[in-house]
């Protein structure tokens, strides 16, 4: 029977709120900034800045480095406002420059461990959580648990990536074009290869 | 048939399905229950990925409205005062400069706010964008001036396309949040019914459903000031953590508990001595569903209690054990059974 099979969409989860519309489209929004418009700056850093601050504290637990580094970012792009490049997808732009950003100055200050030390990495620490209220929940805590540990196990590049694709709500283009990735098809196996790891765990 | 967990990933990989959980509309909510029927079988991997993109979660304090605030003043501050080539360092005097700025601004905000008093606010044209909710949904979106607005179900907001020199008005009916970017020469106000509040950098959520009489101001930070335009405009200056109420025909400071407040950003559900009709009207707003009532009422009830994030049928349930119901929820429609 049709209502049998019906399963309930309603609100549990305020991730269904989060950032939708704005006013004018990112094209227009981010010419009137290059051309001095206050109120474009002043939209675009309150549309970005948590965004941008919640991504580096997927690299590092120091709130003041962030802090410190989304300033100096913000005034730069200011001071270079008129020099820099079109774009028709704000978010995009932004993700890709503060990463940059971030990962140099944590890099000068040593505080980031890199991945290719092979060690373990605590960048992106993501985790299924066991308090977010489902309906029709179907996992219990011991496999939750099972995941989680699979999902530390990943290499930092994967979270990140899943990151973006499931947290941020990014498209596998936009993945790729924050890994400066040539072809589209790499985001997707990168996405692929992480989920495949988290397979065994899914069983029941 | 392929291997249960290889459809959870199948589903996982497609770009559709994760922006349908972390986005549904109306169009992908009838998408996937379409596909659904056709793949009855999927039903629980479709659960369980479900269940995998709403927990996932990825640790990060949140940066708090003052210290958004303060980053933005330090940054347009510095874009105004970068160091300049010039040899005889003009930098001290353009701090001094900006320091006489701020002074001047405070004056004219003053004499601004006198004028919003008595009336004599310009009238141009221009173009107004409403926003309205329905029962049922929450939005969130920013103003042109950068300001955001979390605005409640059941509830509308209209606001000029692009504000005048001298002031930012909006008009709300219903419940929203609002955290204002400082302005000093153009001060941020919201016209509810003959209610007005008129912040300057400020976080503060204002209730007013047409179905309820009273007006509610209740202020988290900066300072607001309220004023009721009847014939003596009575007016109060709100501290963070107070509010105000205007109810028929008189007003109450008071003090306020901010998840009763402002829970509904949150998802929070909270009632307060609410009677069978404050639920009933309270949780129409919230779920978007149409209640009919079987049987009578034999004592109304009062009820304390909070919802984080839960479903009605959650919430009934807990009801239904402590006030004596039967309950059916048919999709948007949900019939109630008083029991004797």
């Amino acid at each position: 029977m049709a209502s049998q099979l019906k399963v309930d969409f309603s609100r549990e989860s305020n991730k269904a709120i989060r950032d939708q519309e704005g006013i004018g489209s990112d094209y227009e929004l981010w010419h009137q900034f290059k051309q001095g418009h206050e109120e474009a700056f002043i939209t675009i850093y309150n549309r970005f800045v948590e965004d941008l601050y919640q991504l580096g504290h997927q690299l590092t637990a120091d709130s003041e480095t962030i802090k410190d580094c989304l300033q100096d970012f913000f005034i730069e792009l200011r001071t270079r406002r008129e020099n820099l490049s079109d774009t028709d997808n704000i978010k995009l732009y932004l993700f890709k420059s503060f990463r940059r950003k971030i990962f140099h100055t944590l890099k000068k200050s040593k505080r980031l461990k890199f991945v290719s030390d092979q060690q373990e990495d605590d960048t992106f620490p993501a985790e299924f959580s066991a308090d977010e209220k489902i309906i029709n929940a179907q996992m219990d805590e011991f496999q939750l648990k099972q995941l989680n540990e699979a999902l530390s196990k990943l290499p930092a590049k994967e979270r990140e990536a899943i990151y973006y694709f499931f947290y941020k709500n990014m498209s596998y283009s936009e993945i790729a074009a924050l890994y400066h990735y040539d072809h589209i098809s790499s985001a997707r196996r990168l996405i692929y290869k992480s989920l495949k790891k988290l397979r065994k765990f899914l069983f029941f | 048939m392929k291997k249960k967990d290889s459809d959870i990933i199948w589903l996982l990989q497609q770009a559709e399905f994760k922006q349908w959980v972390i986005n549904p509309t109306r169009e992908s909510d009838l998408f996937w229950q379409k596909w659904l029927s056709e793949n009855p079988d999927l039903k629980t991997s479709l659960e369980k990925a479900r269940e995998l993109v709403l927990r996932l979660y990825f640790k990060a304090p949140e940066l708090k409205a003052d210290e958004k605030n303060e980053m933005l003043d330090k940054i347009i501050s510095a874009s105004f005062t970068q160091p300049s080539k010039s040899r005889f360092k003009p930098w001290d005097w353009l701090q001094v400069a900006a320091i006489l700025a701020v002074l001047i601004s405070i004056t004219i905000v003053f004499t601004d706010q006198k004028y919003t008093i008595q009336g004599t606010v310009e009238k141009i044209e221009v173009d107004y964008v409403v926003k309205e909710n329905p029962n049922g949904t929450k939005s969130s979106f920013t103003l042109p001036d950068g300001s955001r607005v979390s605005l409640n179900a059941a509830s509308c907001l209209r606001f000029p396309r692009q504000f005048s020199d001298s002031n930012r008005q909006v008009e709300l009916k219903g419940e929203a949040f609002f955290e204002v970017v400082k302005n000093e020469h153009k001060p941020f106000s919201v016209k509810t019914g003959d209610v007005i509040t008129t912040a300057i950098g400020t976080s503060f959520n204002v209730r007013s459903y047409p179905d309820q009489v009273d007006v509610n101001v209740a202020l988290v930070n900066g300072l607001v000031k309220v004023t009721k335009t009847d014939h003596d405009s009575t007016t109060f200056l709100l501290k963070p953590g107070e509010k105000v109420r205007f109810y028929q025909g008189y007003e109450e400071l008071s003090d306020f508990n901010k998840t009763m407040e402002m829970g509904w950003k949150e998802g929070i559900l909270v009632f307060k001595n609410a009677s069978f009709n404050d639920f009933i009207r309270q949780t129409e707003r919230w779920f978007g569903v149409v209640y009919e009532i079987q049987g009578d009422l034999k004592k109304d009830w009062n009820i304390d209690g909070r919802f984080d994030n839960e479903s009605l049928e959650e919430i009934l349930t807990g009801l239904s054990f402590s006030k004596g119901l039967n309950y059916n929820i048919n999709g948007q429609k949900v019939i109630i059974e008083l029991k004797e």
